[in-house]
């Protein structure tokens, strides 16, 4: 009997969680509209917090920052943001749909950028400028591919974790980034400048406007890969069940080591438009973040290309709209932007939680349970 | 997922219809005797000693311009990263209207003078930058200051407290190296000119009063990183050093340094009222005179004053260089050196005064023209009222002293 | 004396309704059946009294207080215990530490000997449960229960594991228990056990509670109705046509599991067309290995597999040889004209000669192709019409993909032959069509994921689509797990049919009765070796349970 007493002394908590099944689509659209909506909101309440008086100056600001059309420039930067965040959540998608956790992406766009930086830097000013971009774009390619395929070998042959892995590789690219600026910089300043040669042409007074054209390509391309091609077939096969991929006859050795081929091309791609194309300048954190927040739209859209494509874009709004809203309000873009860019997945990652779980409370008293149970 | 993509593909369609109606973003010419809009681009935000000291040099000058020369509250874009989103905030400081456009970080600077080309209306002042001299465009503007100078005076005062400290007997015996010198100091961040002539000219200062001292300098290879900062500290006092400066922007050294009891020279900030204990001097750049010179040239239609190559080099004179000492009769000596300075008969890289290997310099050809090419070219070392110095940011406004003088030890690379 | 009430129980996962209002007790000191089929909710109603799951609605009595139970723990308090289907204990510990994990008070080995020979348990306290049968575990996983002071315990589908030696001295076991006063609650759907232990049988049917009998008045075929709601036929058909001679033989085989443990050791055996040959013995005794070998799945093999295609006097094609390789095997004399009879010799003839000579079928085999598999690959062996349908405890584990639709799914089989990279939907469309139509597959559309599927609907699937490529050997296992009565005996049906058609079966079944009833021959597994191939019909169930233990 004492140990009964015991027992109810014992705190708990008044609620438990459930897992939802069979939320209809609509519901689950509802509550992801209303998650983004409600991250805006709560982005504009910070603000207003921060700097009292701002809320509505926040809201044009951001407005402004995203979709002033009297700049062009300004509104094609938004869309190379949407374009190089839809690139990385798209190329990361293959390796995800087989359940191959490759958080590299960051080292693996890196990597691009250092050999594209390299080879733009030291290129003889002769050759032609197309020659060298074409230079950079295939020693990029390969750099990437050489990045994932390592993790992907050792994956494939001695079964290592695949997301420590990659992870790893990010640093390594980052030290070796940094070791490559100090060689060339021979006066110590870290500051590689603006490139001379290699870089994309201005269409549109930005120099980023190809990588859009990239981007549209490429999200095609993937669209029609993960669909219908035999490969993406194979991809989401080994995904789903070892087992079936095992029965089918599929080497699923091969198909991780070619995804992570194709991953890794696309990422060292990808670095090579940052370099030549965005920033055309180079440094050990030009892909400031972008591989991680990769990494989570494809997780967020679910890998599939359209809802990638929509999480990319509002990501690419939110990062550009705060940044300008915030020296509106005299705060620090990089640091206000990051906090409303957080802002924004943790509701989204809040709504998905939701949508597939719900907090249920402990019933308490009888007449309630009666209740309930009219309500059932 | 079909009725997804629909609605993707009309906002994408309807993006693309509309871009074709945008144009480009067109500089406001600027008529003199009108209010001058100004914009200024910082690599942090007034977290950063080194930003603050550009943001609050900024809030002064307009206060001292007034209204009529200053048109509204200057923007400001802080947390602006040395890649193009700089090249994007100087877009978008043209596009709100400023005809003059400030940036604060060294890195900031192919992105500035891109920008430079693009708006040839708008001027745009890069500090700390070194690529004004040789690049040619007329609306791009390097401008530093002397820095050395008060860099020297603020370790000469500390040069004075060591003294005292010594004859107090305060020293212990790890503060002294095998031949019986005095360890000293230093957390810089990169290893380059900017950097290490920080370093020597305090090195100096301090060299001046107590002729027995070596410095230990170790790099933490970021312009802020207080962690790094606070490590580097930590380093130096575990090798015994017994009084510290740095060539960095956080709180991270002083506050180790307070609570360790080791006095510490500050850069750009007093650090008194944070560590009453341990706070020395400080030296820093007034930016304010600059900016003045800058908004009242364009005001009145004239050449920046002052100005050699679009380099600006603010001096003593000018109070573009300021430094303070805690102990005021301290400051009072200083006082002389600084009068000294100012009238050549004293120089901070006196050849006399050290030596490079065990020599003293007779000719020394430093990188001044930046060309991106790291070939050192010009001849620095000079000869002027029979003292041969190396004549410091007179060639151009930026530092390009990068000489490892004896008695400094590097622990790290800086690379 | 009313032992357990449940009242108005109703619990739901998402949509689904697991169980709906249920009402019924137990009594003091019986041996209480829940008979239903599977996804009936039997399981979900008990594991609400053992604390696993928290009821939606409903109240539980318990000696006629209600009752709130949170936890297995609270479960524990009120004297309940659960044996579940899959054993929770450590398999790095002894018997004894098991039994002391989580217990307050010491114990000693003559404490679990006592209770050992009071009930008459076979448990070696010192034993390590890596080293316990199956059977074994269950009895440690009772007497855990025992030692917490259990008076009501629950034992999920028991026997399912078990031979049948086993399970008689289970239900020695259970009897003794009884005796002592314990009230027992059996899960299962197995209608001759019900029978030989119950007093009384509750009967759940798709989460709904149905009645409650006495076992002395009432028989099999009348608990079949009520289980399935409708008159059921229980006959297994087996047609008793010749055999069409050897197709495989397995000589001197050996094999490693995939943790690289001796799994098969030196067997060899025939399997003959249109024969059904059934693999009876305890789980885990190689039958997985056995499939996988021969369909080339496991590579670490040795001995023998040699595959006789039964091709004399049919047409060559380019199926799976090319012009080089008729070439090659003309010269050994395996070919003949259709048109002089005479035996051809190609390798005078142009590639082209060949070609129009194979397409217009005027090329036939002179014998029998003997294939040695242990050359080839999977997708080799699959292609020469050997088919592998292996259903493990997941059931979608292999051979088909749950997020799939069910084109996806037929496509598994065939996706390689797209043009150009890509897939081609158009053929695996017509296919689940087809299958969805003959076998009465129930779902929504072709587009639905297939893991939202019923059980028996997905089997029917896989089934569907391994018997559509007119398999020459085709190796299934477990084919009916987790199905209801209807769909299994439909699969046992589909698989006669197949027989039928001359295809060679090797079926790995767990229920012995259903083998006896289906299979021409039973070959049965022990620990790796063959300990006998016996004609079911001419053995008695006891004799082969003595055969699975053997060796």
């Amino acid at each position: 009997m004492e140990r009964v007493k015991e027992e109810k002394k014992k705190f708990k908590w008044p609620f438990y969680i459930t897992k939802k099944i069979g939320l209809p689509k609509w519901k689950y659209w509802l509550i992801r509209v209303g998650g983004i909506l409600l991250a805006f909101l709560v982005a504009g309440i910070t603000c207003a917090i921060l700097k009292p008086g701002t809320f509505g100056l926040f809201y044009s600001e951001m407005f402004r920052g995203c979709f002033d059309f009297s700049d062009i420039s300004s509104v094609i930067d938004l869309f190379v943001e949407f374009s190089l965040l839809l690139l990385i959540a798209l190329a990361l998608t293959p390796a995800f749909k087989m359940k191959f956790w490759n958080i590299g992406a960051e080292g693996q766009i890196l990597i691009g950028c250092l050999i594209s930086a390299w080879i733009a830097r030291f290129a003889p000013s002769e050759w032609p400028n197309f020659l060298i971009l074409l230079c950079c774009g295939i020693g990029s390619v390969v750099a990437g591919m050489i990045w994932s395929v390592i993790p992907a070998l050792f994956k494939a042959f001695f079964n290592t974790n695949e997301t420590l892995f990659t992870l790893m590789m990010n640093y390594i690219a980052k030290i070796l980034s940094a070791l490559a600026i100090s060689l060339w910089i021979k006066n110590g300043s870290q500051s590689f400048g603006v490139l001379t040669q290699g870089t994309f042409p201005e269409i549109m007074q930005n120099s980023g406007t190809l990588v859009i054209v990239f981007a549209i390509v490429a999200f095609v391309m993937l669209y029609f890969y993960l669909k219908n091609s035999i490969h993406g077939y194979e991809i989401s096969v080994v995904g789903e069940s070892l087992n079936t991929a095992r029965y089918v006859g599929i080497d699923v050795k091969k198909v991780i080591i070619r995804t992570m081929i194709f991953t890794g091309s696309l990422m060292g791609f990808i670095g090579f438009l940052i370099v030549c194309g965005v920033h055309q300048s180079f440094n050990d954190s030009i892909v400031a973040g972008k591989g991680f927040t990769g990494v989570l739209i494809a997780w967020l859209g679910h890998f599939e290309p359209f809802e990638i494509a929509l999480f990319s874009f509002l990501s690419a709004v939110f990062e550009q709209g705060t940044t300008t809203a915030a020296s509106a309000v005299n705060m620090s873009s990089h640091q206000f932007s990051s906090i409303c860019t957080g802002i924004f997945f943790f509701i989204i990652i809040a709504c998905e939680f939701f949508s597939s779980y719900q907090i249920k409370m402990h019933k308490k008293e009888k007449e309630e349970e009666v209740k309930d149970d009219v309500s059932n | 997922m079909k009725k997804l993509s629909r609605i993707f593909l009309a906002v994408l369609s309807g993006a693309m219809m509309s871009l074709a109606g945008c144009s480009e973003v067109k500089a406001k010419v600027y008529e003199k005797g009108k209010p001058v809009k100004i914009g200024l681009i910082c690599l942090h935000d007034n977290q950063s000693t080194y930003d603050k000291n550009f943001i609050d040099a900024m809030g002064e000058a307009a206060k001292n311009l007034g209204a009529s020369k200053v048109d509204g509250e200057p923007i400001i874009k802080t947390g602006i990263g040395e890649d193009n989103n700089c090249y994007n905030a100087a877009r978008d400081l043209v596009k709100q209207g400023c005809n003059v456009i400030f940036a604060d970080s060294f890195g900031h600077e192919s992105f500035m003078l891109k920008a430079a080309k693009k708006w040839p209306e708008v001027t745009f002042c890069h500090a700390t930058g070194t690529q004004a001299k040789t690049a040619n465009v007329s609306n791009y503007h390097n401008a530093f200051a002397s820095i050395y100078e008060g860099r020297y005076l603020a370790g000469y005062a500390a040069g004075l407290r060591l003294a005292a400290m010594s004859a107090n007997g305060e020293l212990k015996a790890e503060n002294f190296d095998k031949d019986g010198n005095i360890k000293l100091g230093y957390i810089g961040a990169f290893q380059y000119a900017e950097v290490i002539s920080g370093y020597t000219s305090w090195y100096l200062g301090v060299k001046e009063v107590v002729p027995n001292v070596v410095m230990d300098v170790t790099f933490t290879k970021s312009w802020y990183d207080p962690v790094a900062e606070e490590a580097g500290a930590t380093t130096l006092i575990d090798r015994g050093a017994a009084l510290i400066s740095q060539h960095a922007d956080s709180m991270g050294a002083p506050g180790k340094c307070e609570v360790a009891g080791v006095p510490n020279v500050s850069y750009n900030i007093s650090t008194n009222a944070d560590c009453p204990k341990t706070y020395t001097a400080f030296s820093k750049i007034n930016w304010a005179p600059y900016y003045e010179a800058v908004i009242n040239s364009l005001f009145e239609g004239k050449p920046i004053a002052g100005e050699v190559n679009n380099n600006f080099t603010g001096t003593l004179d000018t109070d573009s260089v300021q430094y303070d000492a805690k102990d005021q009769n301290a400051k009072v000596a200083c006082e002389v050196i600084k009068a000294e300075l100012e009238a050549g008969t004293r120089k901070v890289f006196d050849c006399s005064k050290f030596t490079v290997e065990g020599e003293h310099l007779t000719s020394y050809l430093a990188d001044v023209d930046d060309f991106g090419d790291f070939v050192k070219e010009t001849e620095a070392i000079k000869t002027e009222g029979g003292i041969t110095f190396f004549d410091e940011s007179a060639l151009r406004s930026a530092p390009y002293f990068d000489i490892a003088i004896d008695g400094i030890t590097t622990l790290n690379s800086g690379f | 004396m009313e032992k357990i009430r449940f009242e108005n129980i109703t619990k739901t996962f998402g949509s689904t309704v697991a169980n709906n209002d249920i009402s019924f007790s137990i009594e003091a000191g019986e041996v209480f059946c829940i008979l239903g089929e599977n996804g009936s909710g039997k399981t979900t109603l008990l594991n609400v009294l053992a604390g696993i799951y928290k009821q939606d609605a409903g109240r539980v009595f318990i000696d006629g207080k209600e009752v709130n139970i949170e936890s297995p723990k609270d479960a524990y308090k009120y004297k309940i215990g659960m044996v579940h289907q899959h054993f929770k204990l450590v398999e790095v510990f002894t018997a004894l530490e098991n039994i002391l994990l989580g217990l307050k008070q010491k114990l000693t080995e003559k404490d679990v000997i006592e209770i050992c020979d009071k009930y008459g348990f076979k448990l070696d306290p010192k034993k390590y449960v890596y080293d316990m049968s199956i059977s074994e575990k269950q009895t440690l996983e009772i007497v855990k229960t025992l030692f917490r002071g259990v008076d009501t315990l629950i034992l999920d589908e028991p026997t399912a594991v078990l031979t049948p030696q086993e399970i008689t001295h289970l239900f020695e076991i259970i009897r003794n228990m009884k005796k002592d006063g314990k009230t027992i609650i059996i899960i299962t759907h197995k209608l001759n056990e019900v029978m030989e232990i119950s007093d009384r049988i509750a009967i759940l049917r798709k989460g709904e509670y149905i009645v409650t009998v006495d076992t002395a008045l009432t028989n099999e075929r009348r608990l079949a109705d009520l289980m399935v709601g409708h008159k059921t036929d229980l006959n297994i058909k087996r047609s008793e046509i010749p055999n069409t001679g050897v197709r495989l033989s397995i000589k001197n085989l050996s094999a490693l599991d995939i943790d690289g443990n001796k799994a098969l050791e030196d067997i060899s055996f025939d399997v003959y067309g249109s024969e059904i040959l059934g693999v009876a013995g305890i789980s885990g005794s190689g039958q997985r290995e056995l499939l996988e070998t021969i369909a080339g799945l496991n590579k670490e093999t040795k001995g023998s597999i040699i595959f006789t295609n039964p091709k004399k006097d049919k047409p060559v094609t380019f199926y799976h040889k090319n012009v080089n390789q008729i070439k090659e095997l003309s010269k050994e004399g395996k070919f003949y004209y259709a048109d002089t009879k005479e035996k051809c010799d190609l390798t005078n003839k142009t590639n082209k000669e060949i070609t129009d000579l194979v397409n217009a079928e005027k090329i036939l085999f002179y014998e029998d192709e003997i294939i040695d598999l242990k050359d080839k690959k999977p997708l080799e062996i699959r292609d020469l019409g050997i088919k592998l349908s292996f259903v493990p405890e997941d059931r979608l584990g292999m051979g088909l993909v749950g997020n799939m639709d069910l084109t996806d799914n037929m496509m598994l089989r065939s996706y390689r032959k797209g043009k150009q990279g890509f897939v081609d939907r158009e053929k695996p469309h017509e296919l689940a069509e087809k299958i969805v139509q003959e076998l009465d597959v129930k779902t929504p559309s072709l587009n639905t994921e297939v893991r939202k599927l019923s059980g028996g609907n997905i089997q029917k699937i896989l089934v569907g689509r391994e018997l559509s490529s007119r398999p020459k050997i085709l190796m299934t296992a477990y084919p009916v797990r987790g199905l209801d009565i209807n769909s299994s005996y439909l699969i046992y049906k589909l698989l006669d049919e197949q027989k039928v058609k001359g295809t060679a079966i090797i079926f790995v079944g767990e229920d012995l009765d259903v083998l006896m009833d289906l299979c021409d021959r039973l070959l049965i597994l022990s620990n790796g070796h063959i300990t006998g191939i016996v004609d079911p019909r001419k053995i008695t169930k006891d004799e082969i349970g003595l055969l699975m233990t053997q060796g």
